[in-house]
């Protein structure tokens, strides 16, 4: 990306960021509702210094990463299975189609009544929302799969399992990619919501906790937190998808450049 | 000849790929189980002591469980309490129901609404009492509002925290018993800390809040005190509570009775030494002392009355909220005198 555009990203968020301020301090926007930037970062950084932030932000990385790892195990599992045999995808399909609609948020009441109030119940929550995502991308990846890739793997006398090592799962990974990076923001999503429901720990239970106290400023400041935690998982995906799928790019690219 | 290039491209290339691919899966997994390893520990249960999970809200209503925790009246009884905060009671009973708590905290309606629903909590000790001496939670409009009785809400919206609730049912009663029909208000819910914002758009005419919003809103000139709903039910009624199952209570009356003890000593000791709240409340909410000092503090009785119940059960009863009747005797474990 050229450097002028990465330069007015950073200002639109700087420009947001100010017009926030502005509009606090001039009393456009009552303080007691919206109070500005730097008086939410300093009533934030104090008490983060106090100790009072650190457990929560592990607490919600902890139920991200219980959940979001199993969906993506269990995911990618179940989609390579339905995507490559037929008999799954058609044993599974009315099952999956009637899950899969189900907002996550509304089997939170469920996960409480059977596992709890703890991780066990937030890492389930986390699991539920972030699978479809994963199942559907990986299930799709494996269907699209070029049949001329799988022949011609077939006539240099590769074996099934071979191929599907080989030729499926690698063509099939940056739709894996997508459907991981879309899981992974939805996971931190849930983990926050189930916070705020059950949660007696999490980025979650601390915004909603400031709220009930008059702490308006520590409760924007876990919302801004969580913002900026969801903007560096994103980026580390983009990284690590970057570099897993720098064949696919340089292959797409070639495509086009021909 | 080019697909086949490609082809032979992706699955090269892919076979080096692969290790990077894989630890990206792999990675979360690990984190997984490494957190996992780390659960399940510091459970540890002392030598002779009954364990007790109790759901509590982080606000000052709950006092009475912080105090018997922290001034240790539960160990002294040989009950080793862990206290989970939580935001809200729904998510209190269903853990209760699905046994992840013993005991949580409740109010009073949740009570009943779930009992004429055939649901078995049980309220174990005496709780936050409305009083009309000390109310905190009142009804609020604008300061500038042209609104002054029941009659001038009608057509109306005005909030409530909870529908189907005490605030929306105190709201009820007191437009009946000011001569305004409660069917024609437009009930909405606001949560407490958005109703000051939502007076001041105009978004609604009244709005039901408790503190330490009341006194915020009030304080800062937003708004005024419309009426004490609540005293419109009863002057004296029991906000909420601590609950339990009553199948829990017929098999731990022995705990039971050692919790009530321990809440009816945390009790004395509150009224005793009113001051102390500014800082026992800050440690289990997220008020600070200087708030919990300005706001009107919850009121707390050694005893529970059957009047702290019955006017709540006959109001939801005369609104709709029950079809038929309930027993106060019956939402109150009998390990618990009623006068």
């Amino acid at each position: 990306m050229p450097s002028h555009i990465r330069g007015i990203r950073w200002l639109l968020v700087l420009a947001l960021l100010a017009l926030g301020e502005v509009a606090s301090r001039s009393g456009a926007v009552d303080p007691a509702v919206l109070p500005p930037v730097t008086a939410v970062v300093r009533a934030f950084a104090a008490d983060a210094a106090a100790g009072e932030v650190l457990p929560h932000v592990e607490a919600t990385l902890r139920s991200y990463a219980q959940g979001f790892g199993l969906a993506l195990a269990v995911g990618i599992g179940l989609g390579v299975l339905m995507g490559a045999l037929p008999g799954c995808y058609g044993a599974g399909r009315i099952l999956l189609e009637f899950l899969r609609p189900i907002p996550s948020v509304a089997v939170i009441p469920i996960a409480i009544l059977l596992l709890g109030i703890e991780f066990k119940m937030r890492t389930a929550v986390v699991f539920y929302a972030a699978l479809w995502p994963i199942l559907l991308n990986t299930m799709y990846g494996i269907y699209d799969v070029d049949p001329a890739y799988v022949d011609t793997a077939r006539i240099f006398g590769r074996r099934r399992g071979n191929i599907l090592r080989v030729v499926v799962l690698p063509a099939a990974l940056p739709y894996v990619f997508t459907g991981a990076r879309i899981a992974s923001a939805i996971a931190l999503i849930l983990a926050v919501t189930a916070e705020m429901v059950a949660g007696s720990s999490g980025l979650g239970y601390y915004v909603k906790s400031a709220e009930m106290s008059l702490r308006v400023e520590e409760m924007y400041g876990g919302i801004l937190l969580t913002g900026i935690l969801g903007y560096l998982l994103n980026a580390g995906f983009v990284r690590l998808e970057r570099r897993a799928l720098r064949w696919h790019r340089g292959f797409t690219g070639q495509l086009a450049a021909g | 000849m080019v697909i086949r290039d490609a082809g032979g491209t992706a699955g090269r290339r892919a076979g080096v790929m692969k290790p990077g691919g894989l630890l990206a899966l792999v990675l979360p997994l690990l984190l997984a189980a490494a957190a996992q390893a780390g659960q399940g520990q510091g459970q540890g249960q002392l030598q002779g002591m009954t364990s007790l999970r109790i759901g509590v809200i982080p606000i000052d209503a709950c006092t009475q469980i912080f105090v018997a925790h922290d001034k240790g009246f539960f160990e002294r009884r040989g009950l080793q309490v862990s206290l989970t905060a939580m935001q809200g009671g729904p998510a209190i009973a269903s853990a209760i129901s699905g046994g992840a708590l013993e005991m949580g905290w409740s109010n009073t309606v949740s009570v009943i609404v779930a009992a004429a629903k055939g649901f078995d909590f049980q309220v174990v000790a005496p709780g936050a009492l409305h009083l009309s001496t000390n109310p905190p939670t009142l009804l609020l409009a604008r300061a500038d509002s042209p609104v002054h009785g029941p009659r001038d809400l009608e057509g109306q919206p005005v909030s409530a925290n909870e529908l189907a609730n005490i605030t929306e049912l105190s709201v009820r009663q007191w437009a009946k018993r000011g001569g305004a029909n409660p069917e024609a208000i437009r009930f909405v819910e606001i949560p407490f800390p958005q109703v000051e914002a939502a007076l001041k758009a105009d978004r609604v005419k009244a709005a039901v809040t408790a503190e330490p919003f009341l006194t915020a809103a009030v304080a800062r000139g937003t708004a005024r005190v419309l009426a004490d709903v609540f005293s419109a039910i009863s002057p004296r009624l029991l906000i909420g509570s601590t609950i339990a199952r009553k199948g829990w209570v017929a098999a731990h009356r022995d705990e039971a009775r050692r919790f009530l003890e321990a809440i009816v000593e945390a009790t004395a000791y509150i009224n005793a030494h009113p001051e102390e709240r500014a800082a026992i409340l800050p440690k289990h909410t997220r008020l600070t002392a200087e708030v919990v000092l300005k706001i009107t503090r919850s009121n707390f009785e050694p005893s529970l009355r059957r009047g702290d119940i019955q006017p709540l059960v006959d109001a939801a009863l005369e609104h709709g909220l029950i079809r038929s009747p309930v027993n106060v005797r019956d939402l109150v474990a009998d390990t618990v005198p009623l006068e």
